[in-house]
């Protein structure tokens, strides 16, 4: 049997989508269920929905053999597993933003300091940049509101369409990186069961391939 | 309160005896002697990779140590300064525990158990490579696995290949860890970057795909444009067949595309998986460089096993007494000689007892052959 995690929210329910596709499984995700695990009818698959920031450590640890999980959550996760397929789902950025109108101060501005749930994506992209003097303040979600009550000068966030960020006064001053979901795997589930992994990578690719053309 | 460090306790402990008796035979047998180095290393001494987390210790005139964080180090450094030119290998294995700190996500270890062989010797013998890899997989049966792989890839395929293209060295360090994760995309952007052919780029993104069985090899020569990639082949393909031809096809596999530790390993390397555990239980790999810091030009592959994780999965060995042995307040002498005497585990009572609450303590533990000593008598309950 080979188990899946997926993040809970939209991407399940989108991964689920193109895992039928390709014509691995057949799931229905029911978002107001509460149920953590579902099974195909012929007992193939197991998938089980966490938070996106746990599908690399379910992962890694062999808990599951393969996960979806947006690009951003493995920038910050350093994790050792394999990353096999860009699933094309899931398409946002990362950003830096901030008050509208504000991006120059937000700039000039020395000790800056900036509330987000990537800490180390956001050192790690200032310390590029040669810019010292960071504060990072981390945030397990709401981001937006950090700068609105003074507790930041700026975020760094995914934007998928931006409203969040208009709603809230705020605005993108840099776009960081382009993200989208991945299909990562287990070390050692590729090696032991790699005959069953194969043939799901297969299919994947086969459906990505349609998709393109 | 928070749990930090480990104890080993019954019946737990005792496994740790029970392997390190299965593998020393096994390695005694192909003539691997035991080392025991040092607890200690100079801080400056050890790999940059495990400063990080190793533990610092100050020693009394205020230089700094730390605990060893694995074998292959000091085993390198004693071979260095015993080996004589008219010797031609040394052979060591070791079992104890090393310090480390594993991070939380890991599980929070602080120390645990290794065991592992060195082979060292005065030249480069793929025969060697065969023996060590093959022992891995032993060493793996003996503690009753049987679903499990040793992967195993040749770090000079990839080194040949960069070179071949003209990859710098910075470059090639950043591609190593993105094949090493088989990131498809990761290679792709990293390499547009640098304005690389995009022939060139699927080359390298195909080899994060030349995993599997030994059909893999003729996969690979495709890539192997130059001496160096060449080479890597044959020898794997030579260490791949020996190992077949011996039986151990179904307990290997190939990657090449595995790329751990470029700057340490010079040839083959592996890493062994076994079924229902997500993470590596046994690495190793082929490590001539090591030997240049200790001013010396030998040869070496070796490997190394975490016992926690692979006793975590073992198939539980059956620990019980065979004999229960009590006595009565006259009959402690006899007992006590008796028990000296005995063959197989006794459980020996530390207190007299009568001959009813005897009989049932032995059945609640148990034991079946119970010795009760009333006075003089001995009575087989």
């Amino acid at each position: 049997m080979i188990t899946i995690a997926l993040p809970k929210g939209r991407l399940a329910k989108e991964s689920a989508a193109f895992f039928a596709k390709c014509g691995i499984l057949n799931l229905c995700i029911n978002e107001s269920s509460r149920k953590l695990i579902y099974f195909d009818e012929k007992k193939n698959y197991r998938v089980i929905l966490v938070k996106p920031f746990d599908v690399p450590t379910y992962v890694e640890y062999g808990a599951a053999d393969m996960g979806v999980v947006g690009k951003d959550v493995l920038m910050e996760k350093n994790v050792r597993i394999f990353e096999i397929l860009d699933l094309g789902i899931g398409r946002c950025f990362l950003a830096l933003a901030g008050p509208k109108g504000k991006k120059t101060d937000f700039l000039e501005k020395k000790d800056k300091v900036i509330a987000t749930k990537y800490p180390n994506i956001t050192k790690e992209y200032f310390n590029k940049i040669n810019h010292q003097n960071l504060r990072v303040i981390k945030l397990n979600g709401s981001v937006e509101l950090a700068p609105l009550l003074g507790l930041s000068d700026g975020i760094v966030d995914v934007v998928e369409t931006g409203r969040t960020l208009k709603e809230n006064g705020l605005e993108v001053y840099e776009k960081m990186f382009d993200i989208s979901a991945r299909l990562i795997i287990n070390r050692a589930s590729l090696k032991i069961k790699k005959d069953l992994i194969s043939d799901i990578i297969e299919k994947m690719e086969r459906g990505l391939e349609i998709e393109h053309t | 309160m928070e749990k930090k460090f480990t104890d080993y306790y019954p019946p737990g402990s005792a496994y740790y005896e029970k392997v390190r008796g299965k593998i020393s035979k096994l390695y005694e047998n192909f003539g691997y002697q035991i080392i025991e180095p040092s607890v200690f290393i100079n801080y400056d001494d050890i790999y940059f990779c495990d400063k990080n987390n190793s533990f610092k210790i100050v020693d009394y005139d205020g230089s700094v140590l730390t605990l060893r964080t694995e074998y292959t180090l000091s085993a390198a450094n004693i071979a260095a300064n015993l080996f004589d030119e008219r010797q031609d290998v040394m052979k060591f294995y070791y079992f104890g525990k090393v310090f480390q700190y594993l991070t939380e996500n890991a599980g929070d270890w602080r120390e645990f158990h290794q065991i592992g062989i060195e082979n060292i010797m005065k030249k480069d013998d793929p025969f060697s490579d065969v023996e060590v890899i093959a022992l891995a997989a032993e060493t793996l049966l003996e503690l009753g696995f049987l679903n499990f792989t040793v992967d195993i890839g040749e770090v000079n395929f990839f080194k040949g290949i960069t070179f071949g293209y003209g990859i710098d060295d910075e470059s090639s360090e950043m591609l190593c860890k993105l094949i090493d994760k088989k990131d498809y995309i990761g290679i792709e952007n990293f390499l547009k970057d640098k304005n690389i052919k995009s022939s060139v780029i699927d080359d390298f993104r195909r080899i994060t795909r030349l995993y599997g069985k030994g059909d893999v090899l003729k996969d690979a020569r495709v890539y192997a444009k130059n001496e160096i990639s060449k080479k890597s082949l044959d020898r794997l393909e030579f260490i791949y067949r020996k190992l077949k031809s011996m039986g151990y096809e179904d307990y290997i596999s190939l990657d090449l595309g595995m790329l751990k530790h470029m700057d340490y390993y010079t040839g083959i390397i592996f890493t062994g998986y076994i079924e229902g555990l997500g993470y590596p239980v046994l690495s190793g790999g082929r490590y001539d460089s090591l030997f240049s810091r200790f001013n010396r030009r030998l040869f070496a592959v070796g490997f190394a096993a975490g016992l926690e994780r692979l006793i975590e999965k073992m198939p539980v060995f059956k620990e019980t007494f065979e004999v229960y042995v009590g006595y009565d307040d006259e009959g402690f002498e006899k007992a006590f000689e008796f028990t000296k005497n005995l063959k197989g585990k006794a459980y020996f009572q530390s207190f007299p007892e009568r001959r009813e609450e005897c009989k049932e303590r032995a059945k609640n533990m148990g034991i079946e052959r119970v010795y009760y000593f009333k006075g003089k008598d001995i009575i087989l309950l």
